[in-house]
C-alpha cells in the first residue's frame, strides 16, 4: 500500500514537472513547480526522510516558490512577448532530441535497467495477486490476520525520527562544519548581492 | 532512483526548449537541483547513511541563494530592457 | 470467514474517519461560535447589545449568517481564472483545518502524535499564504491583487518571527514533539523564562492570521475588501471560516506552547471522576481568542509600510538576538535538555 503511495507521487511529480516545462504562463508553471515540490516532499516522508521533506515544503514553496511568484506578478509582463518566444519552440528541438538521447545512453550504460525494477509494475502485479488471494481462496488470507496490530507505525516514528534529527545536527556541526561556514557566507551573499543588484540610484 | 533521473532529465529538456524565456530557465535550473537533491537523499537512505541529508541540506540553501540572485538579475534586467524575452536578433 | 483481513481493513478505516470527524466538528462549531464571540465582545467594548435576536441571547446568528451567505448567489468575475477562483479558499480552508491534526487534547488524546509536530504546522502556515495569493490574483482585479500581495509580504514576513520564535521554545524543551513540549513545561509555564519571546510571538501571530493592527488586507478606506473582493457567496464562507479556524488554531498553538497546554496547577488535579486536560486547554484557548478580539477592539491599524519597517527593522533583531541569548544562557548554567 505504501509502496503504491510512492509511486503515485513519484509519478505525480514526473507529470508536473512535464507541465511546469511546457506551460506558455510562468503563474501557471510556476503553480506546477509548487506541485512538483509537494510531491516530491510527500514522496521523501512516506520513505521514512520525515525531517528534510518537511523542510522541502518550508523552504521551497513556502519562500523560493512565493519569491518567484512575486517577481513574475509584479513585474507586469506581457504575455504576447512570451508566446512570441514560445513559437520559437521548434528551433530547439533537435538539440533537446540530442541532449536527451545522450542523457538516457550515458545514464543506461551506466546502471543496469530490467523491467521487474520499476516498482509501480511489480506492485500492480503484486496488488492483483493479492485480490485474486484476497476474494478467491480464503485459506491464504488467514494467515495476515496477525499483523493488525493498532497501528504499530505510530509508537515507532516518535522515537526514530527524532534521532534522525540528532545524526542530522551532529554530522552537520562536526565534519560538515567547514561547508557549514562557506555555505553561510553564500547565504550572505545571496541576502546583500539582490540589495545592491535591485537597488535603484536616485541621482 | 529513476525518478530523480527522469526529473533531471526533464529539467535539462526544460532548459534546452525554453531558452528564450529566462523564468522557466530558472524554474528549470530548480527542477535540475531537486533532482539532485532527491538522488543523493534516497541513494544515501539506501546505504542507511545519515551523510546524504546533511549534503541535501547544504543543496538546498545554495538552491535557495541561486533562485534568489537569478531573480534578482531578472529584475535588474527588465528595469533596463523593458522586458524579459532573450531576443539577440532585435534590438529595443 | 470469506476475508477476515479485507473486513479489517474497513474496519480500521472507519475507526480513523470516526476520529478525524470527532475532532473535526467541534472544531467547525467552535470555528462557528467565534464569530458570535467576536461580535458580542466588539459590542460590549463599544457599550453596544451586538446581535441578539437569533436564538437566545443570538446564539444562533452564525447559522443564520452561514445560510444567507450559502443562499447568495455566486458571482464569477468573466475574465478570472475559473479553477484558482474556486482552488484558494477551499486550500486555504483545508491548510487552517489539517493543523488541527495535531493537536494534544490530553495526556495521548490526538489524532496523530507526530514528532516533528510543529515542522508540520510551520509548514502548514506557509501553505496557507498560497490561498490568499492566488485569490488576488485569479479574480483578475486591481484591488483584490493588491490586497492579497499586501498580505502575503505581512504574513512572510512575519513568519519569520513566528519560527524564530518557535525555535527558541524548541531549544528550551529539546524536541520537535506537541507531547514532549507540554511535559517539559510540568514544572513552569514556558511563559515565564521567556516573557519577552511570548511577546512578540504574540504579535507574529497577529499578522499571520492578519487580525487588527496588522490587517492590511482589509483596510476598507483604499481598498475594498482585500483579497476577497470579489469572492461572494459559498467561497466566501470559506474564507471566512479559514481566517478564523486559524485564530483559534493560533490561540490553541500559543496555550500549548507557552501556557503548559493541558497541564494545570496540582491543586486541582483530580483523577477521580473525570480528566479535566481537555477542558483545561479549552479555557486557556479561550483567554487567547478573547485576547485576539480585545486588541481588535483596542489598537488602530497600522499604516503599510510602518507594519513591514516594525517587522524587519525592529521586531528581527530582537528576535535573533534572543536565538543567540537563550542558547548561551542554556549552555553557561548548563542546563540544556539534551
Amino acid at each position: 500500500m505504501k509502496n503504491l503511495f510512492i509511486d503515485i507521487l513519484a509519478f505525480g511529480a514526473l507529470l508536473s514537472s512535464v507541465l511546469v516545462i511546457t506551460s506558455k504562463n510562468p503563474v501557471i508553471a510556476v503553480i506546477f513547480l509548487i506541485s512538483v515540490f509537494i510531491n516530491a516532499a510527500g514522496y521523501l516522508i512516506l520513505l521514512g526522510i520525515g525531517f528534510i521533506g518537511i523542510s522541502y515544503i518550508i523552504l521551497y514553496v513556502g519562500a523560493i516558490a512565493v519569491l518567484f511568484l512575486f517577481v513574475i506578478m509584479l513585474l507586469n509582463i506581457r504575455l504576447s512577448d512570451l508566446l512570441e518566444a514560445g513559437s520559437q519552440y521548434t528551433k530547439n528541438i533537435p538539440l533537446a532530441i540530442a541532449i536527451g538521447l545522450l542523457f538516457i545512453y550515458e545514464i543506461f550504460t551506466i546502471i543496469p535497467f530490467r523491467i521487474h525494477d520499476v516498482s509501480l509494475i511489480s506492485s500492480l502485479l503484486n496488488l492483483i495477486t493479492n485480490l485474486n488471494e484476497l476474494f478467491l481462496t480464503s485459506d491464504i488470507s488467514t494467515l495476515n490476520v496477525v499483523y493488525n496490530t493498532i497501528n504499530p507505525i505510530l509508537a515507532d516514528s516518535t522515537f526514530t525520527n527524532f534521532t534522525q534529527i540528532q545524526a542530522l545536527g551532529q554530522s552537520l556541526y562536526t565534519f560538515g562544519a567547514f561547508w557549514l561556514i562557506i555555505t553561510s557566507v553564500i547565504l550572505l551573499l545571496a541576502m546583500v548581492a539582490p540589495i545592491f543588484i535591485t537597488h535603484k540610484s536616485n541621482k | 532512483m529513476n525518478l530523480s533521473l527522469l526529473l533531471f532529465l526533464i529539467g535539462i529538456l526544460g532548459f534546452i526548449l525554453n531558452r528564450k524565456n529566462i523564468i522557466l530557465m530558472i524554474i528549470a535550473i530548480e527542477i535540475m537541483l531537486l533532482a539532485v537533491t532527491l538522488l543523493v537523499l534516497i541513494s544515501s537512505f539506501s546505504f542507511d547513511d545519515g551523510l546524504g541529508q546533511t549534503f541535501s541540506i547544504f543543496i538546498i540553501s545554495i538552491a535557495g541563494a541561486e533562485s534568489v540572485i537569478g531573480l534578482s538579475i531578472l529584475v535588474a534586467f527588465y528595469r533596463l530592457r523593458g522586458n524579459i524575452s532573450l531576443n539577440t536578433t532585435t534590438t529595443s | 470467514m470469506i476475508n477476515n483481513n479485507l473486513i479489517l481493513i474497513i474496519l480500521n478505516t472507519l475507526i480513523s474517519l470516526i476520529d478525524v470527524l470527532l475532532v473535526l466538528l467541534p472544531v467547525l462549531l467552535s470555528v462557528a461560535f467565534m464569530t458570535i464571540i467576536e461580535r458580542k465582545q466588539l459590542a460590549a467594548h463599544q457599550r453596544r447589545v451586538g446581535p441578539n435576536t437569533v436564538g437566545y441571547y443570538g446564539i444562533l446568528q452564525p447559522f443564520s449568517d452561514a445560510l444567507k451567505l450559502i443562499l447568495k448567489e455566486t458571482v464569477i468575475p468573466s475574465q478570472s481564472n475559473k479553477i484558482l477562483f474556486y482552488l484558494a479558499p477551499v486550500s486555504t480552508l483545508i491548510f487552517s483545518l489539517l493543523g488541527w491534526g495535531i493537536i494534544p487534547f490530553g495526556q495521548g488524546l490526538t489524532l496523530f502524535d507526530f514528532s516533528l509536530g510543529i515542522l508540520y504546522t510551520l509548514a502548514l502556515s506557509s501553505l496557507g499564504v498560497y490561498g490568499v495569493l492566488f485569490a488576488g490574483w485569479s479574480a483578475n482585479s486591481k484591488y483584490a491583487f493588491l490586497g492579497s500581495l499586501r498580505s502575503t509580504a505581512a504574513m512572510i514576513s512575519y513568519e519569520l518571527i513566528l519560527s524564530s520564535a518557535i525555535l527558541i521554545v524548541i531549544l528550551l524543551a529539546g524536541s520537535f514533539n506537541f507531547t514532549t513540549i507540554i511535559e517539559s513545561q510540568e514544572a513552569i509555564w514556558f511563559v515565564v523564562p521567556l516573557l519577552p519571546v511570548f511577546i512578540f510571538y504574540f504579535i507574529s501571530i497577529l499578522a499571520e492570521t492578519s487580525r487588527t493592527p496588522f490587517d492590511l488586507q482589509e483596510a476598507e478606506s483604499e481598498l475594498v475588501a482585500g483579497f476577497f473582493t470579489e469572492h461572494s457567496s459559498i467561497i466566501f464562507v470559506f474564507f471566512f471560516l479559514a481566517e478564523y479556524s486559524s485564530i483559534v488554531l493560533f490561540s490553541c498553538i500559543t496555550a500549548i506552547l507557552f501556557f503548559g497546554g493541558y497541564n494545570m496547577p496540582e491543586l486541582f488535579v483530580n483523577n477521580t471522576f473525570i480528566s479535566l486536560q481537555a477542558v483545561v486547554l479549552g479555557l486557556k484557548t479561550c483567554v487567547f481568542c478573547f485576547m485576539f478580539v480585545w486588541f481588535r477592539a483596542t489598537l488602530p491599524r497600522l499604516r503599510y509600510d510602518q507594519l513591514i519597517e516594525f517587522c524587519w527593522l525592529n521586531l528581527l533583531p530582537v528576535a535573533v538576538a534572543f536565538i543567540i541569548l537563550v542558547p548561551c544562557i542554556l549552555v553557561a548554567f548548563d542546563i540544556a535538555p539534551y
